[in-house]
């Protein structure tokens, strides 16, 4: 076993998935560059699995935002609002993450009163419009957070490896000493290598 | 029963459309039934470049050549498949209803590199931003946003990606745990 290579500048370009709109486009490095402070012993292997499992977050960030798309864009629907929908979108998903200020979010709370539902009402509705196709981003959510997993648990695996081989090596050392120890009490015994 | 004209005209009708005939033309409709291209090595090929560099280190953290071998093109492969799952979304988001701008006299559909484009116009301090940024900035405030509603066929070849995903990450964690 050899010395590990020094942590190298990682050309990022090929693993950082495209900022889409409304994201910031620093949010991949910034998250990279959070969990290489995780890292004991940073190396090229565990830099690369560490840029592999940014991006399964950011596509787990992703799929989490279609499927509240997905919810809104059912609850604009219901509430028939189909003239100037991206505006009516926006108040809708402004006024459900709290973030609306107070005249949209009476315009949007005076419209779905005006179709008989309260927010929460019209957005169970919402959810069980969208059925299928939200069973189908609830699994691309599954299986990002079970690729999460696995890089996880890889990093960990590749980190520990050297510590591994010392201990082993440790063992194997402390095996020798005590075989040794044994034939010198008893000259009769013998220990290959 | 089919007359001698009409086998004529069967035959003269049939020679009219044998296809594309040119290798551009060929190459196109070779593509139509494309969904990722994860299974046509000359569209997504696997990036080797950073083989020799991730070997050595699988070497020295103590991993035997043949575990080394799996785990690195494991890695590799992984690599090969997130890019086709970012094409696939990047291609739904630039079809889902984006907003048109002018672009040199002509109305086009804002494009995710666009919106790239913009933000590293926006990123640059004291840097002039052109009618075009102003229009695309102007229609990314608009509301077009990540979570417009991803259409079901995207969604379906996606899924089929992410078996290829959850496949390559349990062959790297395999290979990682490797004796």
């Amino acid at each position: 076993m050899t010395h590990i290579e020094p942590a190298p500048t990682l050309d990022l370009s090929s693993f950082r998935p495209a900022p889409m709109p409304g994201e910031s486009p620093g949010a991949f490095d910034a998250l990279y560059s959070q969990l290489c402070l995780e890292l004991i012993n940073p190396s090229p292997l565990t830099q690369i699995l560490t840029a592999q499992l940014a991006a399964a977050i950011i596509w787990h960030q992703r799929h989490q935002k279609d499927k509240q798309a997905l919810i809104i864009n059912n609850m604009v629907d219901s509430a028939n609002e189909y003239y100037a929908r991206d505006i009516w979108r926006r108040a809708f998903l402004d006024t459900v993450e709290g973030r609306a200020d107070s005249d949209t979010k009476a315009s949007v709370e005076d419209i779905v009163a005006s179709k008989g539902y309260t927010l929460e009402s019209l957005a169970s509705h919402a959810t069980a419009i969208a059925g299928r196709q939200l069973v189908g981003i609830e699994n691309l959510i599954d299986r990002q957070f079970k690729t999460i997993r696995q890089l996880q648990k890889s990093i960990a695996e590749v980190e520990a490896k050297p510590l591994i081989m010392k201990r082993l090596a440790l063992q194997v050392e402390q095996l020798t000493r005590d075989a040794q120890a044994l034939t010198h009490d008893d000259p009769k015994l013998e220990v290959a290598g | 029963m089919t007359s001698e004209r009409q086998r004529k005209a069967n035959r003269r009708n049939g020679a009219k459309s044998l296809g594309p005939v040119s290798a551009e033309g060929k190459y196109r409709s070779s593509q139509n039934a494309r969904k990722h291209g994860l299974s046509s090595a000359d569209v997504l090929p696997i990036d080797h470049s950073l083989k020799p560099t991730l070997m050595a280190d699988a070497r020295a953290r103590g991993f035997d050549a043949l575990a080394a071998e799996e785990l690195v093109t494991s890695i590799l492969q992984h690599q090969r498949v997130c890019e086709a799952y970012s094409g696939i979304y990047e291609r739904d988001l630039n079809e889902r209803g984006a907003p048109n701008v002018v672009d040199g006299g002509r109305v086009r559909r804002l494009t995710v590199d666009d919106l790239v484009r913009v933000w590293e116009l926006s990123n640059k301090a004291g840097s002039r931003i052109s009618p075009l940024g102003q229009q695309l900035l102007a229609a990314m405030d608009a509301g077009y946003q990540v979570g417009d509603v991803l259409t079901d066929t995207t969604v379906k070849t996606l899924r089929g990606l992410e078996r290829h995903l959850q496949r390559s990450a349990a062959r790297i964690a395999k290979a990682a745990m490797a004796d």
